[in-house]
């Protein structure tokens, strides 16, 4: 059972979004994100979790409420000092044909230089060389983007991040496109980052027994609004499940380990 | 052809090679690229001064340009070097925007001779120049404003929740004809009596003086003082919309600081030169081939490629069919068309 914290990274307060007029995403979402956790976002398709992270990234601001990033609202920090806090990886991305790894993965810099006349230091080097060494791409360092798998790829996105800071890290259905062995080890990597870096993580998850495993809390979500948000226990039950993605599942225990069975 | 050939080889050699060896080989390449490159400009630029009624050696042109005075020689200096110049500045200022726009617009065939710029800073400069010639100094930054309101436009209309580059090109091509034809209707309805303002509409630079040299020398040097800020700005922007916003990218002001860069050379080149089709296409295209898309090599290249391709194709039209000669905007239609389908065949993105 993890702790109550005493600090939140992210504070969601009465957030409503609409892309259009009229059309709700995000309604009423108020959620807490404690700072040095795993928080995971779970939901069916189109419930607003991209939108939340779409929020969180700063593209667009939410309609009403508010969201405050360590007790601040989220428009009173520069966007530079931001990114210096909080990475994130995107669910679609694209790159140019010819970028290399080591190239894309020094763009993750960008924050802390200006945008005209970057050279990048000693110390952007070391973090570029050690984001790549954490998610095992530096063996790729020189080939091109483009040309890798999707697990490489995947683990690519991640150093970019990770060159850009260890504290804060959003990731959008990562494990998406990765076969289980890579999604496994994608997600024992995050695991590592938390406990070693400290690192806050919120990522959105589509599979609910890695969610079990990895999350310390999940916050369940249905049509721009927060179900449930707790430890496993309190929130993945048949009830929750039922409600939030209109199936019936059963909850087991196998080797000391929830799961879900779905009939 | 020929250099295209050899890239081919290069590359095909560089499959087996280790990383360093491909990024050494790619840096030679690059360097080897601005070397001809620039040497072929020089060539030509000579080679340019050399066409025509009459001819010098060029020990004569050394001479009579740095050391003593030589009738034929100031004949050319009058002549055909400020036309030289022209070609060579509005080419680079054309490329340059070609591919700063396309960096905008995240579509590689945005180009601002296609798209309506060109046509909405020419209208400007030929009302400028039809009413107000005093004021010619100036009229790239009347042209400038005309460049930004089609670019408005066509941004506005073609914005559907992010840029769809078919909706785009399609907006660009209806608002291009709106300012060509209202340029035209202009120049015919005063029966062609403002030679200036023919010249900008039909984009004959064969009339042009040192005064246009100096005019557009100056605004192109702006924009290049521009496109130095712009070219990590352009990288960025190369990234989708989302992952540079979370890098700490204002992307929304990103996009209007290079896209008014764009403009302004765009409409620079076309307050003098009149609109060019093609060449803000084209050559960012081969460049790209050649030098890659980090854009702090691939803006510079541009540039040279299409000062290069430009005074080609000015020289080639005065040669053709000496002593007629044929305007530089039809060579680089008749020629650029053809081109650019054999590079959209080549290419396996659009295949």
């Amino acid at each position: 059972m993890p702790e109550i914290p005493s600090r939140n990274t992210f504070e969601f307060q009465g957030v409503g979004f609409g892309y259009e007029k009229g059309a709700r995403v995000l309604d009423g979402v108020d959620l807490s994100v404690p700072a040095g956790k795993i928080t995971a976002l779970i939901g069916p398709n189109g419930c607003g979790k991209t939108t939340a992270f779409a929020l969180l990234s700063r593209i667009y601001k939410p309609d009403a409420g508010r969201i405050l990033f360590e007790g601040r609202p989220i428009p009173e920090i520069p966007r530079r000092e931001y990114a210096r806090r909080v990475a994130a990886v995107h669910q679609y991305n694209t790159v140019p044909d010819d970028m290399t790894v080591r190239r894309l993965v020094s763009m993750g810099r960008t924050a802390y230089h200006g945008q005209m006349f970057a050279r990048l230091g000693e110390e952007d080097h070391e973090e570029v060389e050690r984001a790549m060494r954490e998610t095992h791409t530096e063996e790729f360092a020189e080939r091109q983007v483009k040309e890798l798998s999707g697990g490489q790829m995947q683990r690519v996105w991640l150093a970019l991040a990770l060159a850009q800071t260890h504290e804060v890290l959003l990731l959008d259905e990562i494990t998406t496109y990765l076969d289980v062995y890579y999604q496994y080890e994608i997600l024992d990597l995050i695991k590592k980052l938390n406990a070693d870096c400290g690192t806050t993580v919120l990522m959105v998850l589509h599979d609910i027994d890695q969610t079990i495993r990895y999350a310390d809390k999940i916050a369940l979500m249905k049509e721009g609004k927060i179900l449930a948000a707790g430890g496993a226990d309190e929130v993945i039950t048949s009830e929750t499940l039922r409600r939030t993605y209109g199936v019936r599942a059963e909850i087991a225990r196998v080797r000391d380990r929830k799961i879900c069975i779905f009939e | 052809m020929e250099r295209d050939l050899e890239k081919r080889s290069r590359k095909q050699r560089r499959r087996e090679k280790t990383p360093a060896d491909k990024k050494r080989g790619e840096r030679i390449r690059v360097v080897l690229a601005f070397a001809v490159t620039a040497a072929l400009l020089l060539l030509f630029i000579l080679l340019a001064a050399n066409i025509g009624g009459i001819k010098v050696s060029f020990a004569q042109l050394f001479k009579g340009l740095f050391l003593e005075y030589d009738e034929d020689v100031a004949i050319i200096v009058q002549l055909r070097f400020p036309r030289i110049f022209v070609a060579v500045l509005g080419g680079m200022a054309m490329a340059a925007s070609g591919v700063i726009t396309q960096a905008v617009m995240k579509s590689p065939l945005a180009d601002p001779g296609i798209i309506g710029i060109g046509a909405g800073s020419a209208f400007v400069a030929v009302l400028v120049t039809a009413f107000a010639p005093a004021l010619a100094c100036l009229s790239p930054l009347f042209s400038f404003a005309g460049g930004l309101l089609a670019f408005a436009v066509v941004y506005a209309l073609s914005w559907k929740g992010g840029l769809s580059p078919v909706r785009l090109i399609l907006v660009g091509i209806a608002v291009d004809a709106l300012f060509t034809g209202l340029s035209e209707a202009f120049n015919q309805m005063t029966g062609n009596n403002y030679s200036g303002a023919a010249s900008i509409v039909e984009s004959n630079i064969s009339l042009k003086n040192w005064e246009d040299v100096k005019i557009l020398a100056v605004y192109t040097a702006i924009g290049a003082v521009g496109c130095v800020f712009c070219a990590r700005k352009c990288n960025l922007l190369g990234l989708s919309d989302r992952l540079a916003c979370s890098l700490g990218v204002n992307v929304a002001a990103t996009r209007l600081q290079v896209s008014v860069v764009a403009v302004f050379l765009a409409s620079a080149s076309t307050a003098i030169v009149g609109t060019i089709g093609f060449l803000g296409l084209i050559v960012p295209h081969i460049a790209r081939l050649l030098v890659g898309n980090d854009h702090k090599k691939l803006i510079p290249y541009s540039a040279l490629l299409g000062a290069l391709f430009f005074l080609v194709a000015d020289t080639v039209g005065r040669w053709i069919a000496y002593p007629y000669e044929i305007g530089v905007s039809i060579i680089m239609s008749v020629v650029g068309g053809p081109l650019f389908i054999f590079l959209l065949l080549r290419s396996k993105k659009y295949a």
